[in-house]
């Protein structure tokens, strides 16, 4: 069985001593500071507060270190996935040529690509095939030559790539 | 007569049939009082849920009238108090004078008391005891002023007395549950009363 709530005892409205006010506004106090720190959490971004927590050690770079973090950055921001892709359908389709090199210049947003292939026409086709492709804004043929030695590829070949989105 | 009990944290002052005495200085300003009304000076009922209230204060109206069915006396000089269990079928129903509900913790307020709760002794000790009782349970305070007998069928209460202390009762305290247990309609076989009070080795 629950208890009876039953009580004649009137109701009191506040307490009556001065010890128990003070317990009841400081316990109101603490209310209030775990409402307002629990609002501030809530609001707060995980990304703020991770900023917010490192405030007191933050330094700023010295030259070196924000020319590494700029180039970093460009690098970062170059349209990789989409130049992967069109070098794997320029280069995986026919395979009447091989790339052999890539050389990223992220400071002139600029792909340098060295390669073999089959014949002469084959090297010419490439810039335009590689166009279509991706993300170039140019692609230049730089220069071809005959190796002797390799009769399967013989024909060594540079090709540089203009990236369309460059910093 | 009152009596103070000050080895507990709360005082405890006891209203008995006999009246009150003066009350007593607190042992600091604001300490609690918890003010103990006799079963001899209580009205206990029992209520049917009634359908359709829409707010507390219709149910003390309603309790106020049956209280005046059932006693004969003016509610305005009582205080009602009514238990009202959701889901239950019957509600417990209480009424002290409003002399011990209202103006005696004045009083003891004035005299730098804290009133902490003014109860009847079989709703205190009913809520010390009522964890071991059971759904079919008779519960009985055996008090020198009173003998108070609760009855609970099926978890619902059912009857509820107010007899005479048992060491002046014309009846030993077994017949006076049997003519309860009748009155409510249950049967007293097989129901194991728990007494408590100050009295509770006369019932045995």
């Amino acid at each position: 069985m629950k208890p009876l709530a039953i009580d004649f005892a009137p109701q009191r409205s506040v307490p009556y001593t001065l010890h128990e006010r003070i317990r009841w506004f400081a316990g109101g106090v603490g209310a209030l500071l775990v409402v307002l720190s629990s609002a501030a959490w809530l609001t707060t971004s995980p990304v703020e507060a991770s900023h917010m927590a490192v405030a007191a050690v933050r330094h700023l770079p010295g030259a070196e270190e924000a020319q590494a973090v700029d180039a970093a950055v460009r690098e970062l921001n170059l349209p990789w996935l989409a130049t992967l892709d069109a070098l794997a359908v320029t280069f995986g389709q026919d395979n009447d040529a091989v790339l052999l090199g890539m050389e990223a210049d992220a400071q002139r947003a600029v792909i340098r690509l060295s390669g073999a292939a089959h014949e002469v026409a084959t090297v010419q086709r490439l810039p335009a095939r590689l166009r279509a492709a991706g993300p170039f804004s140019a692609a230049t043929l730089i220069s071809q030559e005959m190796q002797e030695g390799l009769p399967a590829r013989p024909v060594r070949f540079v090709i540089e790539l203009s990236l369309r989105d460059a910093i | 007569m009152s009596r103070f009990n000050t080895e507990t944290a709360t005082t405890e002052l006891r209203v008995m049939r006999g009246g009150t005495e003066e009350i007593k200085d607190p042992p600091r300003q604001g300490a609690a009082l918890d003010i103990l009304v006799s079963d001899a000076l209580t009205r206990y009922w029992i209520i049917d849920r009634p359908a359709g209230l829409a707010n507390a204060a219709e149910l003390d109206l309603y309790a106020a009238d049956r209280f005046n069915t059932i006693f004969g006396d003016d509610p305005a000089a009582w205080a009602i108090r009514v238990d009202p269990v959701a889901g239950a079928d019957r509600w417990l129903a209480c009424a002290i004078p409003t002399l011990f509900a209202v103006d005696l913790p004045r009083a003891a307020a004035a005299r730098g008391w804290r009133p902490n709760r003014v109860q009847p002794h079989f709703v205190r000790e009913f809520n010390r005891h009522c964890s071991d009782l059971g759904r079919e349970a008779a519960f009985c305070v055996a008090s020198r002023d009173s003998t108070t007998i609760g009855l609970i069928d099926n978890g619902k209460w059912c009857g509820i007395r107010v007899h005479p202390p048992l060491d002046r009762a014309s009846a030993s305290f077994g017949t006076l549950l049997r003519r309860d247990c009748r009155q409510a309609g249950i049967t007293a076989d097989g129901l194991l009363p728990v007494v408590v009070g100050s009295l509770r080795e006369s019932a045995k």
